[in-house]
C-alpha cells in the first residue's frame, strides 16, 4: 500500500529530475547555435572579435536563464514542495 | 544540504536577523572602507588604490556609455552601484565560511524591484505622464500583454540571477561532497566567471529597461 506522502514524494523528484532534464535540451540547442554563428563571425572577421564574443556572452546568459528557471522549479520542488503539506 | 538559503542567527526585538543581513552588512562595510580609505586623499598622480578604483570606475563608465549613449552618464551611479554590488555579493560566496547575498532570492527579488521602480521613476522624470503611453503601444490592444511584462521582467531578474548563484554554490558543495581535495576548485573558479556575466547581464537589462522607459520617440 503506497501513501499518499509517499507518492507525491515520488512524483516530486521525479518532476524535479524531469524538470531540469527537459529544460537544459532547448537552450543547450539555442546556445549551441550562437555559440557556433559567433565563431563564423569571428573566423570570418578577426577584428571584431572582442565586439561578438562580448554580444555572445551576454546572450548566451540570457539564453542560459531559461534552464536556469527550470532549475529553480527543481529546487522548490525538493527543497520547498507546496504539495506536501496538503497531503 | 540544509544550508540552502537564509538562516536566522539572531533575534532582536522580534527581528529576524540572518546570515544574509550580515553578509550584506560585511559587504557594504568593506566596500565603504575601500572607498574611504581610497578617496580620502585624491591625488593627480594616484596611488595604488586610487588607481585601482579609478580603473574600475572608468570600466564602469564605459559600460555605461556604449549601452545608454552619451544621456546614460546620469544613470551611470545606480548602475554603477547595481553593478558592484552584484559582482561582488556573487564573488563573496567564493571565500570559505561567506556565502553569497545574491544566493538569497529576497535579496535578488529586492533588486529586481529596484530596476523596476527606478525604470518607472525615470521615466516618469523625463517623460511625464506620457511615461504610460508606451502600455498602449503598438496597439491599444497590447495593454494586457505589456502589463504581464511588468510582472514577467523583475521576475526572470530575480531568478536568473538567485538561480545562477544558487546552482554554482550547490555544484561545489556537492563536488565537495564527493572529492573534497582540488576537484571543486576549477568548478569554483567558473563560478567566479559566471558571478562577473551574470552581474554584467543584470546590469545590461537594467540599463536596457531604463533606456526603454526614457527614450523620447
Amino acid at each position: 500500500m503506497i501513501t499518499a506522502k509517499a507518492l507525491v514524494l515520488a512524483v516530486t523528484i521525479l518532476s524535479a529530475a524531469l524538470a531540469i532534464g527537459l529544460g537544459t535540451i532547448g537552450p543547450g540547442l539555442g546556445q549551441g547555435i550562437a555559440i557556433s554563428r559567433a565563431v563564423e563571425g569571428i573566423a570570418r572577421q578577426p577584428e571584431a572579435a572582442d565586439n561578438i564574443r562580448m554580444t555572445m556572452l551576454i546572450g548566451i546568459a540570457i539564453i542560459e536563464s531559461l534552464t536556469i528557471y527550470a532549475f529553480v522549479i527543481a529546487l522548490v520542488l525538493i527543497f520547498a514542495n507546496p504539495l506536501l503539506g496538503r497531503v | 544540504m540544509e544550508e540552502l538559503g537564509p538562516h536566522v542567527i539572531a533575534e532582536f526585538h522580534g527581528w529576524h536577523i540572518t546570515s544574509t543581513v550580515m553578509m550584506n552588512t560585511l559587504l557594504t562595510a568593506f566596500v565603504t572602507l575601500v572607498s574611504y580609505l581610497s578617496t580620502r586623499r585624491l591625488q593627480a598622480v594616484p596611488g595604488r588604490l586610487q588607481n585601482v578604483l579609478e580603473a574600475v570606475v572608468e570600466v564602469l563608465e564605459g559600460l555605461v556609455e556604449e549601452n545608454m549613449g552619451e544621456k546614460g552618464k546620469e544613470y551611470f551611479p545606480f548602475i554603477g552601484t547595481l553593478f558592484l554590488y552584484i559582482l561582488l555579493s556573487n564573488w563573496m560566496g567564493a571565500i570559505p565560511g561567506l556565502h553569497s547575498p545574491t544566493s538569497d532570492i529576497n535579496v535578488t527579488a529586492a533588486l529586481a524591484v529596484i530596476v523596476l521602480l527606478a525604470s518607472h521613476v525615470y521615466g516618469l522624470s523625463k517623460k511625464g505622464l506620457a511615461h504610460f503611453k508606451h502600455y498602449l503601444e503598438p496597439m491599444p490592444i497590447f495593454l494586457p500583454l505589456n502589463l504581464m511584462e511588468e510582472v514577467t521582467k523583475p521576475l526572470s531578474l530575480a531568478f536568473r540571477l538567485f538561480g545562477n548563484v544558487t546552482g554554482e554554490h550547490i555544484v561545489v558543495a556537492v563536488l565537495g561532497l564527493i572529492v573534497p581535495l582540488l576537484v571543486p576548485v576549477p568548478m569554483s573558479l567558473f563560478g567566479l566567471f559566471t558571478g562577473l556575466i551574470q552581474a554584467l547581464v543584470f546590469t545590461m537589462l537594467a540599463m536596457v529597461y531604463i533606456t526603454q522607459a526614457t527614450e523620447e520617440e
